[in-house]
């Protein structure tokens, strides 16, 4: 037992709303499983892609084709796999984006950006491929 | 029970309530050790940016209007973002206090600090003498905490605007998930910053930095769970304030409803008193009980009953 001081209220703390006390157990293990629920409810449902190198529904490999859309180009494809899908040449790439005529096409667009190589970047990619359409 | 005293808190219950928290944080920082080793394996993992929440709140404007998301962010952010979403709806800051491996590392340097200063007199003497010329620091703590809401309006706002992530570049958790590039970035130095800050001030970044603990305390207002204190059981003792990591004034509320309160449970864990501090939960949407009025309980009595 511990004896409170003089100057505190011996009367129970009335909160705004009626309240009822959780469990610690059933805060922690509660919130655990929902997190835990909705992730492994998003994955069952194909939803939950962790990485864009792969569908998330079907586990398969994301390569461009003739029939993929700008919303379908990631950084980590290179220049080769992007000149392969695309009606757009390398003259007319590396022109557009200021990068040097010696950068060799298998690099990936991602990199360019990082190594500051050219103006490329993902976003501006898109939205060319997209005048180009 | 004896008016003016109160049942003592078991101390085994609270050491097995701290346990469990850092067993769960320990669990998580396992788990991103693991995510940042096996990126660093292979080139195919799946990188570790792609477990971050608040990559799935910069992309959330860009994929409504757009249908895409933006750069280095998965449907796994969006989906993880709408799981901290409803967390926070449910448990407040259960994520921040409990999950986020940047809180981890952060509490732990303070801890390592605190354990290493205070077995060297000189230096805890040191710490209290600062501590007592600091008085102007409540005033501007409570002015930097503003800064968390600033960064996140800017990161979204930025994300939003640009179709980029503003943020990414000084974002200590992307430079955390990075470190096995050995590559010294913006982000880096803010990440040194953020441990550096933490041998002084409990979490920092979460304080004043932090977009996802921004974000998340504004959803978890609504939040039926916090911990409440029975006055009529505290001890006016204010190990409860000390105990807090966010520097709430906890024994100053009758409900700890502040925006920063992450959920830890640390001031429970710490008050002595068994029914002081407990963790409630109250839907706003039910009305408080009345308290009944003296005319009306004599007209509910029927006539006669008390001759």
């Amino acid at each position: 037992m511990l004896r409170i001081p003089r100057s505190a209220s011996p009367v129970r703390t009335q909160a705004a709303h009626p309240s009822r006390r959780l469990p610690v157990l059933v805060y922690v293990g509660g919130s655990l499983l929902l997190a835990a629920g909705l992730i492994v409810g998003a994955q069952a449902v194909g939803w939950y892609g962790t990485t864009g190198k792969l569908d998330a529904g079907t586990g398969e490999r994301v390569e461009l084709t003739a029939a993929s859309t700008s919303a379908d180009i990631k950084g980590w494809m290179t220049i080769q796999q992007f000149l392969d899908a695309f009606p757009v040449t390398k003259q007319e790439l590396f022109t557009r984006f200021a990068i040097p005529a010696g950068t060799a096409t298998s690099q990936t667009l991602g990199s360019l950006k990082e190594n500051g190589v050219g103006t490329l970047d993902i976003p501006s990619l898109r939205a060319w491929v997209d005048t180009l359409a | 029970m004896a008016v003016g005293f109160v049942p003592r808190r078991s101390r085994s219950w609270s050491r097995r309530l701290i346990l469990s928290r850092h067993l769960v944080q320990a669990a998580v920082v396992g788990w991103v050790a693991w995510l940042i080793g096996s990126k660093a394996a292979s080139a195919d993992a799946a990188s570790p940016e792609a477990f971050c929440p608040f990559g799935g709140f910069e992309t959330a404007w860009t994929w409504v209007t757009t249908g895409r998301t933006v750069s280095h962010v998965h449907t796994s952010n969006l989906v993880l973002a709408a799981v901290i979403t409803v967390l926070a709806l449910a448990a407040r800051g259960f994520f921040c206090g409990w999950v986020c491996p940047l809180g981890t590392l952060q509490e732990a340097v303070t801890a390592g600090v605190r354990m290493v200063t205070g077995r060297i007199p000189g230096a805890r003497r040191s710490v209290r003498r600062i501590r007592a010329r600091a008085a102007w620091w409540p005033a501007l703590d409570r002015v930097l905490r503003f800064g968390r809401y600033a960064v996140l309006v800017w990161a979204l706002a930025g994300a939003a605007f640009t179709g980029a992530m503003v943020f990414r570049a000084y974002d200590p958790w992307r430079a955390l998930l990075s470190v096995a590039d050995f590559e010294i970035s913006t982000g880096v130095v803010v990440l040194s910053a953020v441990l550096l800050l933490s041998a002084l001030v409990d979490r920092p970044f979460c304080r004043y930095a932090c977009p996802l603990g921004a974000a998340q305390s504004l959803v978890g207002r609504f939040s039926p769970v916090a911990v409440q204190r029975d006055s009529a059981a505290c001890l006016g003792c204010e190990i409860c304030n000390a105990a807090c990591p966010m520097g709430i004034a906890v024994n100053a509320c009758t409900r700890v409803s502040d925006a920063a309160c992450i959920g830890c449970l640390q001031c429970v864990a710490a008050c002595p008193s068994r029914d002081a501090l407990t963790l409630s939960f109250s839907l706003p949407t039910r009305a408080k009980p009345q308290p009944i009025q003296a005319a009306t309980a004599a007209a509910a009595i029927p006539e006669g009953a008390l001759s």
